[in-house]
Order: C-alpha cells, then sequence, then structure tokens
C-alpha cells in the first residue's frame, strides 16, 4: 500500500534547483534514503515534514494532498519528524522533552504519559529520563530526538541521518527499532552509512543531483555493483555503480 | 597579513551590525540629550542623565554579542595570541564608542554630559565584558541591563563617596568616586576577559 | 494546555522571571518606602509608578522566551507538527506572566503586610488601581513575546526592555494626554478616587493591547484587527477626556479624625495611623500659643483640601503636609519636615506684597523669631533667634508674640521692625 506518493516535485533555492521533477513512491517499511551531499536528500525530507513547501508537485501523505490547513494539520498529526541537526531545550528533561511534542502532535491528552514512557522505553533513554538534556552525551541526544519522532506512533516516520552519533552497539539496537516501527508504519531514513542501509531498510532509494536515480531492494543495489566498483562492501560498490551511470547518462 | 586577520576577525564578530547600531544609538543619544536640554520645565543640561546612563548601556550590550566567535572552543584551540587580541577588541570598541557618543554631549560637557557619557561607556563596557568572561557572550548583557535599571530607578538622593562608588552610572560627571569606580570596572572587566576569553558552557552539542 | 504551561512553568524563562520581578520588587519597595508605606492606595500607586521599571523586565522576559526557538534552533522540529503555533506561543507567554506576576506579588505581598499593620483607610478603589498595573506586566510580556517572536538579533531582549524603559520614561516626561497611556502614570493622590470609567477604559485598552500583540505575533490578522479596534476605541477617550489627576477626593478618606484630648490635631483618615506622632510633634506647639489671640488653635491634614487647590488663608489652622511622612512601621520620617509647616513667614509675606524697596533684615529677623519661639528655640537654622525673647516672664513672651501676630496681620512693617529689636 502506498502511504507517501511525490509526483514532480520542484524545489529551488534562488536559482539553484534542488530537487527537480522528483517522484517517488513509499509504502509501508523502511527504506533507506541515499544519496552524495547536496544530493537534495534532506530537502526531501523536509518537503515530506511539511516544512518546506515545494515549488512544484504534489505531495500525498497517508492517501491525501497536504495543500490545505485542514488536510495538513492531519497529516501532521500522524507525522514523526527529526531534522538532521535538531534543538533541544537544555532545561527541559528528556521526558518533559518528549511530552512538550507529544502535545504539539495533539495527542489526547489521557495517552500522553504512557506514550511518552513507551518512547522513552524503546530508544533505551528510561534510566535518564528525568534527566535535564543538558546533561546528556550526542549520542544520548539524538536517541531522545528519535523518541520525540516516535511518541505519537506515527504513520510516516522521516529521519534524517538518525544514526549520526550512535555507537556501534546502538546502531545495532536502532536497526532493530527501526525494523520494529517499519512494521506499520512508512519509515524513512536519510543517511550517509550504507551497511545501515543494507541492514535494516526494505527498499532503497537513491538520489543524485535532485533526481531519483534508483529505487528498489537492496539486493538490487548490490547487484548493480561489479568488482571493478570503487567501495569496500558489495553495496558501496553498487551505490558507486548507480551513481557512476546516472551520471553518464546525464552528460 | 595582520591587516586581513584584523578585517576577518571583525567580520566573523559582526563588526559591521555593531558600527550601524552604534550610530543609531549615536543618533538617538544625541537627539534625546538636545529635546531634553531643551525642556523649560526640566533643569536643562543636566536633565540629559537618561541619555547619559542609556546610550553607552545600549552600546554596550549590543558590544557583548561581538565577544565570542560563532564557536569559541574552536578559537581557543588556535595559537593566536588571543589574551592581546580580546584586550584589543574591546579597547577599540571603548575608544569607537567614547568617542561618538562623546561627540553627542559637546554642548555642555559638564555634570550630565560629554565626560559622564565616556565614564559610563568605560563603565558598561567593562561590566559587559566583565560578564562574557563569567557568564558568557550570550548572557553578557545581564548584568548590565538589571543594574542600570536598578540604579537609574533607585537614583540615590544623598551624596558621598560610598553613593558614587555604587551608583556610578548617575552621578554627575564631577564626582571624582564615579570616575574610579567605572575605570575599576572596565580594568577588571577587560583583565578578566582577556585573559579568560568568553565562557564556554560545558554542555554538549547535539551531533551534527 | 496545562500540561504545557506546566512544563514551561517549570523549565522555560518563567522561574527567571519570577525571580526578577521579585528582586525588582523588593528593590523598588527599598529604595523609597515613603511613597508606600501606611496607605493602601499609595502602595498600589506605588506599584504603578514602579512599572516604568517592571514592564522592561517583562518585556525581556518575554522577548527571551519567544526567541528560544530561535536560539535553540528549534524552529525546524516544531514546524511539522500539528498544533497551531498560537498554543504554544500562548502557553510559553502564560508562563512568564504568571511567573513574573507572581514574582512580584510576593515582593508587595510583603509590603502589603507592612502596610497592613498601621493602615487606617481600607477602602477607596485602590485594588482596582493595582489591577490595572497588574494588567500592563501581561501586556509588557505579551509586547516582548511579540518582538522575541518577530526580531532575530541576538539581543534582542535586552534592547527591547531598554526601549520600553526609554518609551515609559518619554511618556513619563511628555505633559500631554496622551501620554495617560501609559499604565506608569500614577492615576491619582491617596486620596482621590479614580472615575470607573477611567479604570475601565484602562482596563479594555490593556486588555486589547494584548490580545492585539499576541496576534500578531502569531500572525492572526483578523483577531489583531479586532483588537486593534478595541484598543483603539479605548485609546482615543483615555487620551481626550478631562485628565483625571483632578479626580474627587474620596470622601470616606479625607473624612478626619481628630485627638480627643489637648490641642487639636486632625489627620484625614488615610493618615490617620500618623495621628498619635504628629499629634506628639504638634500639640506642644500648639499649647504654647493658646490663648495668644489671632495665633492657630489646631493642626489640620492638607489633604482634606482637594487636590490642586491652595491652601486658604485661615488663621485659625496650620496645613499639615503628610505624604512621603510614613515610615513602613508607622512612624514620622522626617520631623523637621512636619515642624516647619509652623514656621512663621507673614513679615516676609508682606514685605514681598508691599513690594517695597530696601529689604528690611530685621523684618525677617521678627520671622525668625517668631518661628524659634514657637519651636521652642529649635527654628530651623535659626536656632538661638529667640534667646533674648525666651528670657523675658512667660507672660511677655506671649505678649510679644501677640503683637507679632497683629503687626503681621495688619502688615505695619515698622511694627514689625520694631519687634525685632525688642527686647
Amino acid at each position: 500500500m502506498t502511504t507517501v506518493s511525490v509526483a514532480g516535485l520542484q524545489v529551488s533555492y534562488g536559482k539553484r534547483v534542488v530537487l527537480d521533477d522528483l517522484a517517488i513512491e513509499l509504502g509501508v517499511g523502511v527504506h533507506g534514503l541515499l544519496g552524495p551531499n547536496g544530493a537534495g536528500k534532506t530537502t526531501l525530507m523536509r518537503v515530506l515534514a511539511t516544512v518546506l513547501r515545494p515549488d512544484r508537485g504534489e505531495v500525498r501523505l497517508l492517501g491525501r494532498r497536504i495543500d490545505d490547513r485542514v488536510g495538513l494539520r492531519q497529516a501532521r498529526r500522524r507525522l514523526g519528524y527529526l531534522p538532521q541537526a535538531f534543538g533541544f531545550y537544555p532545561r527541559f528533561t528528556v521526558r518533559e522533552f518528549v511530552e512538550y511534542f507529544a502535545w504539539l502532535r495533539e495527542m489526547p491528552a489521557a495517552r500522553i504519559p504512557l506514550a511518552v514512557d513507551r518512547a522513552i522505553e524503546r530508544v533505551g533513554l528510561l534510566d535518564r529520563a528525568d534527566d535535564r538534556m543538558k546533561h546528556l552525551s550526542g549520542g544520548m541526544l539524538r536517541r531522545a530526538g528519535i523518541a520525540q519522532a516516535i511518541v505519537n506512533d506515527p504513520r510516516v516516520l522521516l529521519l534524517d541521518e538518525p544514526t549520526a552519533g550512535l555507537d556501534p552497539e546502538q546502531r545495532v539496537e536502532f536497526r532493530t527499532l527501526l525494523r520494529e516501527l517499519g512494521c506499520d508504519a512508512v519509515v524513512l531514513v536519510s543517511t550517509h552509512l550504507v551497511e545501515d542501509v543494507a541492514a535494516a531498510c526494505a527498499r532503497v532509494s537513491l538520489v543524485d543531483d535532485g533526481r531519483l536515480v534508483f529505487a528498489g531492494r537492496p539486493e538490487e543495489l548490490i547487484a548493480a555493483g561489479g568488482d571493478g566498483d570503487s567501495g569496500d562492501s558489495p553495496i558501496e560498490r553498487g551505490y558507486t555503480a548507480v551513481l557512476r551511470g546516472a551520471r553518464q547518462v546525464s552528460r | 597579513m595582520t591587516g586581513r586577520l584584523l578585517r576577518l576577525h571583525l567580520r566573523a564578530r559582526g563588526a559591521s551590525a555593531f558600527v550601524a547600531g552604534v550610530s543609531v544609538i549615536t543618533l538617538l543619544a544625541w537627539a534625546g540629550g538636545t529635546w531634553l536640554a531643551g525642556r523649560s520645565f526640566l533643569d536643562g543640561p543636566a536633565a540629559r542623565l537618561p541619555v547619559v546612563v542609556l546610550a553607552p548601556l545600549l552600546a554596550a550590550v549590543l558590544l557583548g554579542s561581538t565577544l565570542a566567535g560563532a564557536d569559541e572552543e574552536l578559537e581557543r584551540g588556535t595559537p593566536l595570541r588571543w589574551p592581546a587580541w580580546r584586550a584589543g577588541h574591546v579597547l577599540l570598541a571603548v575608544f569607537a564608542v567614547a568617542a561618538a557618543l562623546v561627540l553627542t554631549g559637546l554642548r555642555v560637557p559638564e555634570t550630565f554630559g560629554a565626560h559622564a557619557l565616556a565614564r559610563n561607556t568605560f563603565g558598561w563596557i567593562g561590566l559587559v565584558a566583565g560578564a562574557t568572561a563569567l557568564l558568557g557572550a550570550r548572557l553578557a548583557w545581564l548584568p548590565a541591563f538589571g543594574y542600570g535599571c536598578a540604579v537609574y530607578f533607585a537614583r540615590p538622593r544623598d551624596t558621598g563617596v560610598f553613593v558614587a562608588l555604587w551608583a556610578w552610572p548617575v552621578q554627575p560627571s564631577a564626582a571624582a568616586a564615579s570616575w574610579w569606580a567605572a575605570s575599576g570596572v572596565l580594568a577588571l572587566g577587560l583583565t578578566g576577559y582577556a585573559y579568560r576569553g568568553s565562557a564556554v558552557s560545558r554542555r554538549p552539542r547535539p551531533s551534527q | 494546555m496545562r500540561r504545557a504551561l506546566w512544563v514551561e512553568l517549570r523549565r522555560g524563562t518563567a522561574p527567571f522571571a519570577a525571580l526578577a520581578m521579585f528582586g525588582a520588587g523588593v528593590w523598588v519597595l527599598a529604595v523609597h518606602p515613603d511613597d508606600w508605606a501606611g496607605r493602601w492606595a499609595g502602595l498600589a500607586d506605588y506599584l504603578r509608578v514602579s512599572l516604568l521599571v517592571l514592564c522592561p523586565l517583562m518585556v525581556s522576559a518575554g522577548a527571551w522566551q519567544a526567541g528560544r526557538e530561535r536560539r535553540r534552533d528549534i524552529g525546524e522540529l516544531i514546524a511539522a507538527t500539528p498544533r497551531p503555533g498560537w498554543h504554544s506561543l500562548v502557553a510559553a507567554w502564560l508562563a512568564v506572566t504568571l511567573a513574573g506576576i507572581a514574582g512580584l506579588v510576593v515582593a508587595f505581598g510583603g509590603a502589603a503586610v507592612l502596610v497592613a499593620r498601621v493602615a487606617t483607610y481600607g477602602g477607596g478603589d485602590w485594588w482596582q488601581r493595582a489591577s490595572v498595573g497588574v494588567l500592563a506586566l501581561a501586556a509588557a510580556s505579551a509586547g516582548g513575546v511579540l518582538v522575541g517572536r518577530w526580531v532575530r538579533l541576538r539581543v534582542v531582549a535586552p534592547i527591547a526592555g531598554l526601549a520600553t524603559y526609554v518609551g515609559l520614561g518619554i511618556l513619563t516626561y511628555w505633559n500631554a494626554p496622551p501620554a495617560r497611556l501609559s499604565p506608569a502614570d500614577p492615576p491619582g493622590s491617596a486620596y482621590s478616587l479614580v472615575p470607573e470609567w477611567g479604570t475601565g477604559l484602562q482596563v479594555t485598552w490593556l486588555v486589547a493591547l494584548t490580545a492585539l500583540l499576541l496576534a500578531v505575533a502569531v500572525r492572526r490578522w483578523r483577531v489583531a484587527l479586532l483588537a486593534g479596534a478595541v484598543a483603539i476605541a479605548a485609546a482615543v477617550p483615555i487620551s481626550t477626556a478631562p485628565s483625571w489627576y483632578r479626580a474627587p477626593a474620596d470622601p470616606a478618606a479625607v473624612e478626619l479624625v481628630c485627638t480627643s484630648s489637648g490641642p487639636q490635631v486632625c489627620l484625614t483618615r488615610v493618615n490617620a495611623f500618623l495621628l498619635d506622632e504628629v499629634a506628639a510633634v504638634a500639640q506642644p506647639i500648639l499649647a504654647r500659643l493658646d490663648g495668644i489671640p489671632g495665633a492657630p488653635r489646631r493642626a489640620v491634614d492638607q489633604a482634606v483640601r482637594p487636590p490642586g487647590a491652595s491652601v486658604a488663608e485661615d488663621s485659625d489652622t496650620v496645613w499639615l503636609g503628610l505624604d512621603f511622612q510614613a515610615t513602613v512601621f508607622g512612624g514620622l520620617v522626617n520631623i523637621d519636615y512636619l515642624r516647619a509647616a509652623f514656621r512663621q513667614m507673614a513679615g516676609i509675606e508682606c514685605a514681598y506684597s508691599l513690594e517695597i524697596d530696601g529689604f528690611d533684615q530685621r523684618i525677617h529677623q521678627a520671622d525668625n523669631m517668631a518661628t524659634d519661639w514657637l519651636l521652642d528655640g529649635t527654628g530651623f537654622g535659626v536656632g538661638g533667634a529667640s534667646a533674648g525673647l525666651r528670657e523675658l516672664p512667660p507672660s511677655a513672651q506671649r505678649a510679644w508674640f501677640a503683637d507679632y501676630l497683629d503687626a503681621a496681620g495688619r502688615c505695619d512693617l515698622p511694627a514689625l521692625v520694631r519687634l525685632a529689636e525688642q527686647p
């Protein structure tokens, strides 16, 4: 079932076109979003998070267009978002921070306390739930960020570079969490760490220079690579091969 | 090379915005001072007390945000002779602000005129510099703002060395003790800031 | 909303706002206690005067709170949430406002306990006046929230605060009707009643202003338009109506309370808590005058006369000014200032009124002698002027003073000169 669909998407910052006629369809499950720096991953994330209004194109979240206020508000209630660089209020405790965002996502007040505890537990921060945010380490902060993104049991979860700052053990745990979340939600994970994609994602999309240049399963990306391509793992070789191919075509 | 470094340093600290701000303050100080001195129901040039207190205070508050770069720790990790640069930065600002504000008070410079403007520039900038060393540039405005409001509201009616020392911003420029107080604050603040720089919070930043 | 408000109250700018307002409140109360001690209306008016510093603090607190999203780089996260922007902004504003007001209420509550211990008049409109001041604080923090939302400047909080300070200061200096829109403009004296329509308009003006500022902060233009219209509708009559400085006196407040024994000393009810202290100073002086023809027989609180009116000539009465005369424990601040009411200046006044050339210093000396005699040898700066006079037998002293009053009453300057040279 397709729950996120984007067609003819164009976004430019001034004269620079960042996303050019991009189309993408996402169903339930974990999707990896790969691409070099500046390819437009974060811009796509921001459009899907309803933070950035596209110049052109149609965006449907959960089958609804988000142009009108009512549709936008309903979509946002079912949305979880962790930006690449996310801010926080240092004097809030983790619990208060997650609780505050549960409120901002218009969760019914009666459900909030339980949902907050569950979200904090799922990211493994329950023992630090009453610590102030300013006393957390970088990895813990990111986990608190993930907790606020999943507190409302989103149907569409957008995570921009969620594994940056996590140690290897936490990344393994995080992949397990991702797979769990992907059971009944669209989870889009933007990352540079292609191994995360291979391990946790059911599908992969590759963006380069504002266009979608690959969409398929991780195995298909691996298959695209050959021995002559640069990279230390099969999926890295597939990644470079697809990029090279896309750039040759566009030339 | 130093010239280019100086230009880059000033740009990194938002010097142009500071200069623009001080220009606006200078104009307002001139207009406000002239207006107050001309009111028949007030006591002439001595009525310029609010200007004398507030104009240097505003300039010092603006200076506060130039006392730290985008990343203090990054800067500290460089081998530049930071104490000299910091001291130079503050002294240059003292000179520029005092010069600009003194011009607005040259007509009848006594009591609450050019002299008091210069003294308060010393004091307020010293206070902001000292607060930067203790609290960081982000909150450097706070003590000066609070103290300014408190002293101005209290405006002690009695005179004396002790009062002139603690209420230096609202003293007529003839009170010698107020000059000692303001200069002392400047010396302390300048030294503290030159050696410690802007205080760095030990708060971890979100990765990325 | 309750949840968000609670978090903001604990973790936002609110605790600092409460602390700052408490500190500022204690400070302003401590620097001029004589402005408010012993009188409820005095305390309420002092709150209004103090808004000159309290409003800038609230503006700064509001701006600091509203700038937090930008400072903390959290706008991106919040933009993706469905809750309308004004919910979180109103919660943040409400938290700062409530906390700031609470801090101030604690400080002024302490002062209220001191006032309650001694005050002799609890009626009047003092609590309406105080409420207007509290509403002004809410409007100030709303203004701060607006500025903090819209201005992307790191030091916006102190600059907005100082600008408010300057703005209110200009309104205070500015002797024009629109200055009455400033809440820091005290509405009257401790004895007057501000007309109810005046208070009503002030409340409407401040509430509408608060709504306008908040609506603009969250870009709710229709609400802003409505609130703006109401604000203007209230502001126009305030700034064009006749001044309420001349508001009629509160009849119950200026009712006289008099001593039951000894020479009569009467104070208005609002000042009656000073009666014993005043009587202790005034009665001995009045006792010296007892029986002297033409001498004052009683001392009365000047507040009984309507504000603005000059004290009428009345040879029977000495008028006492008691503003700024109470300490927090109900004592007199300055006894000399009270005794000054008995200063004898009739000779000099005669000399001025007759516009004679070459003023004879001996007329001045006659006044000084009379003053010094009346104050039993402790006249201000003229102590001892009546030393010779006081060596005479008591009856001769009183005769001299009767002659002095008689000569002064007739403006007989040669007689005054002669009196100065006696004995």
